[in-house]
């Protein structure tokens, strides 16, 4: 009788173990996703360009508005919203940018050092980027 | 078979001593399997938050490299490059960058992380810390010039331990120098928030050490001296960014 009992409680440990390893994978996948998501936008989307050179890590904010936030990465759907802080001395924000992240849904956020290209001049800004699953 | 031989053979006592021990350690094995299962592919998020950390401070590197010093046109590095070097007039005077550098690391560092920018050229060192925040309440103890217990742990919960010998010295209403022996830590108030800064200008430090977390970018910065007294030269100097939590 005893022996049942454990041997049930240890197949509910290994279904509950098995969700929530998926869990945890599925959370470190949308990590990942949301690192992949901030370098395509900083190194390419939104790098400024000047004579026909790209500049990484420069952002040119004119083609934040434009920008389709939705990305398809290893077969999955994800959207993203992104804003832009700058001027450290009294804090200014650009955007977000991107549709409202949906209540309730697994978002990961990450902000990361780039620069500016504001007002002709290469200014120290933050990237701030939250991605869920579409 | 076995268990109704045995049990033929073993006192009613006993038996019943050895069912409990046997379930005892089967409810042992369960719940640490339990546990185990449980903690398996845990590290695979820490993992991904380390990559995005590494990833942090490859930009931190490259806004210090690119961004351009408030009022002036030369980058972050390039302006501590050239006063590293000992230019005779340098575009941005030594005190502007540090003040510069101090505020953007404050600002652009990751929560809970500390940041440490070091560049060095031949002998010589450039090395500014941001270390850690400390709650607005205790600028009354630093206008005092005070180092209470309140401080003093303060300092210990991030990792750095002052002495009873250290002191405080006013610098202005929003900056304090601790000096403890060899070491000065200044605090800077802004925006509500009292931020530690370590700044060494002499050698290279031994922090943070080697049981602190540490994620680390190095590259090199290149400028181009033209002084009236000296024909072009080029000079290079290695800078390296770390992320570090102790």
């Amino acid at each position: 009788m005893l022996a049942a009992f454990l041997v049930i409680v240890f197949i509910s440990l290994l279904v509950s173990a098995y969700t929530h390893y998926q869990v945890v994978l599925s959370t470190a996948g949308l990590v990942d996703t949301a690192s992949s998501i901030t370098n395509q936008l900083v190194l390419n989307s939104l790098a400024y360009e000047s004579g026909g050179n790209v500049m990484e890590y420069v952002i040119d904010p004119d083609k934040a508005a434009s920008l389709e936030c939705r990305e398809e990465i290893g077969g999955e759907n994800f959207e993203f919203q992104f804003s832009i802080f700058y001027n450290w001395e009294n804090e200014m924000i650009m955007g977000p940018y991107g549709p409202a992240p949906p209540e309730g849904r697994e978002i990961s956020a990450v902000s990361v050092p780039v620069v500016l290209y504001w007002n002709d001049r290469f200014e120290p800004a933050k990237l701030q980027v939250r991605v869920w699953r579409a | 078979m076995a268990g109704l031989i045995s049990r033929k053979f073993v006192p009613q006592g006993q038996r019943g001593v050895s069912d409990v021990l046997t379930m005892a350690f089967m409810f042992l094995l369960v719940i640490f399997s339990g546990v185990l299962l449980h903690a398996y592919g845990l590290d695979a998020i820490s993992s991904a938050t380390d990559r995005q950390l590494q990833m942090k401070a490859e930009y931190f590197y490259k806004t210090l490299e690119l961004a351009q010093v408030e009022n002036y046109s030369l980058s972050y590095f390039e302006a501590v490059a050239e006063n590293l070097i000992g230019v005779t007039k340098p575009v941005v005077p030594g005190d502007n960058i540090r003040e510069g550098i101090c505020n953007l690391l404050a600002y652009l560092h990751p929560d809970g992380y500390g940041v440490k920018v070091e560049l060095n050229y031949e002998n010589s060192f450039w090395v500014q810390m941001y270390l850690f925040d400390l709650p607005l309440e205790l600028k009354q103890e630093l206008q005092q010039e005070q180092i209470s217990d309140r401080l003093r742990e303060n300092f210990k919960q991030h990792g750095y331990e002052i002495s009873e010998q250290a002191e405080i010295r006013s610098i202005n209403t929003k900056e304090w120098d601790i000096i403890d022996g060899e070491r000065t830590y200044v605090v800077k108030e802004h925006n509500k928030q009292l931020n530690v800064f370590f700044e060494n200008y002499t050698s290279s430090l031994g922090w943070p050490d080697s049981t602190a977390t540490q994620f680390t970018f190095s590259g090199k910065v290149t400028i181009i001296i033209a002084e009236a007294s000296e024909e072009e030269r080029v000079a290079q100097i290695d800078a390296t960014l770390t992320l570090f939590r102790r």
